[in-house]
């Protein structure tokens, strides 16, 4: 009898698990064939003294030992974490006030909401060009404006330091409204009694943002944090296009390096180890980053 | 339970993380009004693929043709294929055009996995690289079936179509380097000359003077030259500079750099001089609109420009011959060829194709001439069909002295290093000897990489 009944549960859960591996298959298909083996042949080509179109030679780990000594690799790693250290909280509380404004639920918020999400449906090409055309010198909206005020020309596009002002303003305003939209949904999961309560104990607002609104949306902040630092780490486009990676290398990050070594001088085993150097310090710097924020849950 | 919650997440960061790896390279790159392959109107280039549109009648062979031009370059490429494939017989052409910015990389993909196209357009420049690694077929025995005579080519082209003797390419165009004036604004500062064009004096003092009685002539907010301050341009006007010094990228085998130069800090410096006396003031994004929009009254820009010119109303303009610093004429030039990657699964049929399709193409650049390119071919130069177009043949001449990258390996990359260090140099972050210094070093680096 009750090896009978084990069996019926051992079928059931056989089917349970046919049907969720049939659900998973075309997935998968797609993540091993696109997504995983690419990965694995990028490792395996980083071994390898290889040109994209010449030949190719075993080369141990000689590319990885090349690239600790490339200052230029340093140079775009350090520019693309001095870029995550300043776009990502910029980014993620920027997003939430706007998505606190859009809940207050006050007249016209929907239009304001359309408005601040609309950026991000353009494409990174329309994007750069609307803002090199606000920021490029002589004809420049900025450069108007400023010169009525009685500054001079700044050449954001080509003054270190300020470039990658101009380049966050551009990232901000683009992206924004997808965190923004993130937060947004975080804080309507948010049930009003928890609100009526806590003004029923006489909280006033500034308890209820640090209390309540805060701590409820702990999940929604950490996916906005992990999301926009991976974004974040693959800067690429905005400064190739608004600054050509300059002034010198001054605002080239590791995906233009990667990009610069792999496609322009064909190095295709050095550009995979560098991808998978990037790889190992997205990796480590989300996993430390869960572990922190993570770690307050409990 | 708590083991099985970190697992899921150490499972759900190393497929986010590992996005990184998958969309690492995704970024587009805007068409800058400099770049030669195409036309600088369009900001978006979608990836256009056009097949050509006259019927595929049977027994015709079927090849492919793969361009990097887009815009008005673009249509004019497939108005010409259009028109060969109403006249051949026994081939079809289907043309697809790529973003220019990306198309090397498809080519090279392509070559490496079998499935390049029958026929590609390179620039002659880069021929020597791919002769190198095998990725291109050699064209003289073909050349021989549909009798061309090189020597049909201008001298610059039949030298740059070959690498140890050996035919590889067949040159659609020289394009250069041009200067282009505002006619109103220079009739106004009475340098205009009787048959309606403006002669820069020969010499380098000669051009200072000229331009800065320009400069202190306008007024304030107008600038005597405009010209994008980063990507192509200012490697232009460099190698024409350079070479117009006496100067040049590399020794005669392409394996010493020859930049920590005289003639290279010369022609860094003239530069800086055009710079700093605001003759061409810094930092421009983009030459043509400021050019177009009458904030300046002359323009460095290449042949490339002047069907955007053309097509600018209101703008009365002249193209001419850039000028001569020195007694050594020269100036910085390339050329669209077609060559036939390597692919194991290309029959004869295909190859015979081609050839009547390339050599079809080079005796019909007249019409490629519309693009403001100078054609290949003497004949083509001298025919009426080109003399009759505007402007072209006020600069056409130019063709003779042109200069290209010599024939090495590696220009992709010293286009690259030569876009940055002369775009850190114009805005003001580094020195003339620290920028020849720098590109000694690098090229020095890249010829190394591929002379090992």
């Amino acid at each position: 009898m009750q090896m009978a009944m084990g069996k019926e549960k051992r079928q059931r859960a056989i089917k349970k698990n046919l049907v969720a591996w049939c659900f998973l298959l075309p997935f998968l298909y797609f993540f091993v064939n696109f997504l995983l083996y690419p990965i694995l042949k990028g490792i395996h080509l980083s071994l390898y003294d290889s040109t994209l179109g010449g030949s190719q030679s075993f080369a141990r780990l000689s590319n990885y030992i090349a690239m600790f000594q490339d200052k230029n690799f340093w140079n775009s790693m350090f520019n693309t974490l001095f870029f995550v250290v300043i776009s990502t909280p910029t980014i993620v509380l920027v997003g939430f006030i706007f998505a606190m404004f859009i809940n207050s639920k006050l007249k016209g918020t929907i239009f304001i909401r359309a408005c601040l999400f609309s950026p991000y449906v353009l494409s990174m090409s329309v994007v750069t060009g609307l803002w090199i055309f606000i920021f490029q010198p002589y004809t420049g909206l900025v450069t108007q404006m400023t010169a009525k005020l009685g500054v001079g020309e700044m050449y954001w596009l080509n003054t270190k330091w300020l470039v990658w002002l101009a380049i966050l303003i551009t990232t901000v305003w683009w992206t924004v409204g997808f965190n923004m939209v993130l937060f947004l949904a975080g804080l309507q999961d948010i049930p009003d009694e928890i609100y009526e309560a806590a003004r029923i104990d006489g909280a006033n607002s500034r308890q209820i943002l640090f209390r309540i609104t805060i701590p409820m949306l702990k999940d929604t902040i950490t996916l906005v944090i992990l999301l926009q630092t991976i974004a974040s780490f693959k800067l690429f486009g905005q400064t190739y296009l608004m600054a050509g990676g300059g002034p010198g290398t001054h605002t080239k990050t590791i995906v233009h390096y990667i990009y610069e070594t792999g496609f322009t001088n064909r190095k295709m085993g050095y550009a995979a180890a560098l991808s998978f150097a990037f790889f190992v310090v997205v990796f480590l710097v989300t996993l430390l980053q869960n572990k922190l924020l993570g770690s307050k849950e409990e | 339970m708590r083991k099985k919650g970190l697992w899921k997440k150490l499972t759900a960061l190393g497929l986010a993380a590992s996005m990184v790896l998958a969309m690492g390279a995704c970024g587009k790159k805007e068409t800058p009004a400099e770049t030669p392959a195409e036309t600088p109107a369009t900001s978006e280039g979608e990836t256009a693929s056009e097949g050509s549109e006259a019927p595929a009648s049977e027994g015709k062979t079927k090849i492919t043709f793969w361009s990097p031009f887009s815009g008005g370059d673009g249509d004019i490429m497939t108005a010409m294929v259009d028109e060969f494939n109403a006249q051949s017989e026994t081939t079809e052409v289907e043309f697809m055009i790529f973003k220019s910015e990306e198309y090397y990389t498809k080519l090279l993909a392509a070559i490496t996995s079998d499935s390049a196209p029958t026929l590609a357009i390179s620039h002659a420049t880069r021929i020597k690289e791919y002769v190198t690694d095998g990725l291109l077929e050699p064209l003289d025995e073909l050349a021989t079936t549909t009798n061309v005579d090189w020597t049909e080519f201008t001298e610059t082209l039949q030298q740059v179509s070959q690498v140890d003797g050996t035919h590889y390419c067949m040159p659609l165009d020289t394009h250069l380097l041009l200067m282009h004036f505002n006619v109103d604004d220079f009739e106004k500062l009475g340098l205009l000359e009787a048959d309606g064009t403006v002669q820069v004096p020969r010499g380098e003092e000669e051009f200072f003077k000229f331009f800065e009685g320009i400069r202190d002539q306008l007024d304030a907010g107008r600038m005597p030259l405009s010209g994008t301050s980063m990507n192509g341009l200012p490697m232009y006007l460099w190698y024409t500079l350079l070479t117009q010094y006496g100067g040049d990228v590399c020794d005669a085998d392409g394996t010493t750099a020859t930049l920590d130069t005289e003639e290279n800090k010369k022609a860094l410096s003239v530069i800086m001089r055009m710079v700093d006396e605001e003759i061409w003031p810094k930092n421009q994004k983009n030459g043509a609109e400021l050019f177009t929009g009458n904030i300046a009254v002359a323009t460095i820009n290449g042949d490339w420009a002047v069907p955007t010119f053309e097509g600018t109303d209101g703008l009365n303009f002249v193209s001419m011959p850039f000028p001569q610093f020195t007694d050594k004429d020269s100036v910085y030039a390339d050329s669209h060829t077609m060559v036939l990657p390597v692919n194991k699964n290309k029959t004869d049929a295909e190859r015979a194709s081609a050839m009547e399709f390339m050599t079809w193409m080079t005796n019909h650049t007249e019409m490629w001439a519309q693009a403001g390119h100078i054609p290949s071919k003497t004949a083509v130069i001298e025919s009426d069909a080109f003399k009759n177009l505007p402007y072209r043949s006020l600069y056409a001449e130019s063709a003779k002295y042109a200069k290209t990258y010599p024939q090495i390996c590696g220009v992709a990359g010293l286009t690259e290093m030569s876009y940055r260090e002369l775009a850190a140099m114009i805005a003001g972050e580094q020195d003339v000897d620290t920028t020849a210094a720098n590109m000694q070093k690098e090229f020095q680096e890249i010829l190394d990489s591929y002379n090992k």
